[in-house]
């Protein structure tokens, strides 16, 4: 697909697939063209799904266009709901997703707008610790691996 | 007398200064000072531009993502935006990549988003950054992330026009692909100014001093800015207004 601008970069040096063509519609004007992204897996954060896997997503944010993207895709959300969603900004057919996890408070400690906001401290303490692999593993301990101690009620 | 205020609030005026009325001026991420300075020229002298601030909720008109932005600046929608670059050097290019060899970096930065798009679409982009050295302000930027030149036959209606630091600005003069100082701020010297930047660039005979923020442009960023800038920037209000 063709992208405005990039002329004159080092992303030509570096990215064999960003080739340089002339424009066919208008000659003589140069033009990066890049391959699309095919991701295998996207694993997108949802606010809820309904019974047939439509899932609706944040709006200002890229996970429609990933799962779009994407061969498959696992969206996780804050809940279900048996009615239908509405169709409308941010809503992603059941024909893009692979798979529905039920996992309230799944997007911590980043945002989900209308649940929950930034948690500044825990991405504060993760900068901290994931300086070394030491830290990084006592994160994982700490907050990952025991999502009970985090918050993140599980389903059922 | 002058007011008393802190270099980043003279940074917010001299950056909302860039902003004209009826502008579309867009603010990437970890912009703070950038999105303040949008913020505070809407509430002063532009009341009719429009601001697009990622993060902010009340000011990100798009229901399609980052996608619908990166595609309005495409077909040349942004008079203006705001970027910055961990290299910056004197015909303008910006490095968000690397500092060393590409394959053996000494220190991986995020890349560069769409920015090497925007450097070209965007009618104005003012560069922005708070640390005025000579790593910084290089001779020749390690990776060309967005470039300041253009080949021949290139559609680019945008591009660099202004780069300020904590310490002056600088005009960029596309045609000779250079800079040239602009001001220099209350207190700083000509000889700091090229001690600290690694780059050549042309020196006005006089360069005045910038303009410092005035009484009634405080008022309006320390109260009404800062309450709507909080939505994004917590962190910096906080810090901002801790004294």
């Amino acid at each position: 697909m063709p992208v405005r601008g990039f002329l004159g970069t080092d992303y030509l040096k570096v990215r064999p697939e960003f080739r340089v063509i002339e424009n066919p519609y208008n000659p003589g004007e140069p033009v990066v063209v890049v391959p699309a992204v095919r991701p295998d897996f996207a694993l997108i954060h949802g606010f809820r799904a309904d019974a047939q896997g439509n899932v609706l997503t944040d709006p200002t944010q890229d996970a429609g266009l990933m799962a779009r993207a994407s061969r498959c895709t696992v969206v996780t959300v804050e809940e279900v709901q048996k009615s239908p969603l509405e169709r409308g900004p941010g809503f992603v057919a059941a024909f893009y997703v692979g798979a529905v996890v039920v996992a309230p408070g799944g997007a911590r400690p980043g945002a989900c707008p209308g649940y929950y906001g930034r948690d500044e401290a825990e991405i504060k303490a993760y900068v901290d610790l994931a300086r070394t692999e030491t830290g990084f593993r006592e994160y994982l301990t700490r907050y990952l691996l025991r999502p009970q101690a985090y918050g993140m009620g599980l389903p059922g | 007398m002058g007011w008393a205020y802190r270099v980043e609030e003279l940074l917010i005026t001299v950056l909302a200064g860039e902003i004209r009325d009826g502008d579309v001026a867009a603010v990437g991420g970890r912009s703070p000072i950038p999105a303040a300075a949008t913020l505070l020229a809407l509430y002063t002298h532009a009341p009719n531009a429009t601001a697009i601030i990622l993060g902010s909720r009340r000011h990100f008109p798009f229901t399609e993502g980052s996608k619908e932005f990166f595609d309005l600046a495409q077909r040349g929608g942004i008079d203006l935006f705001f970027l910055s670059g961990v290299q910056i050097d004197g015909q303008g290019n910006i490095n968000l990549h690397v500092v060393g060899d590409y394959e053996q970096p000494r220190v991986r930065f995020q890349g560069g988003m769409g920015s090497g798009m925007l450097y070209y679409m965007a009618r104005r982009v003012v560069l922005f950054r708070m640390e005025h050295s000579r790593r910084v302000f290089v001779p020749r930027v390690d990776f060309i992330t967005a470039s300041g030149t253009t080949p021949p036959g290139a559609h680019r209606p945008g591009g660099p026009t202004a780069l300020v630091t904590p310490r002056c600005v600088f005009d960029f003069d596309r045609e000779r692909g250079r800079f040239r100082l602009r001001s220099l701020h209350p207190g700083v010297t000509l000889a700091e100014v090229v001690g600290r930047t690694g780059f050549e660039f042309d020196i006005p005979e006089a360069a005045p001093t910038t303009p410092e923020p005035t009484e009634e442009q405080l008022r309006v960023l320390r109260g009404p800015v800062l309450a709507e800038l909080a939505e994004v920037y917590p962190e910096f209000v906080k810090e901002l207004t801790a004294g």
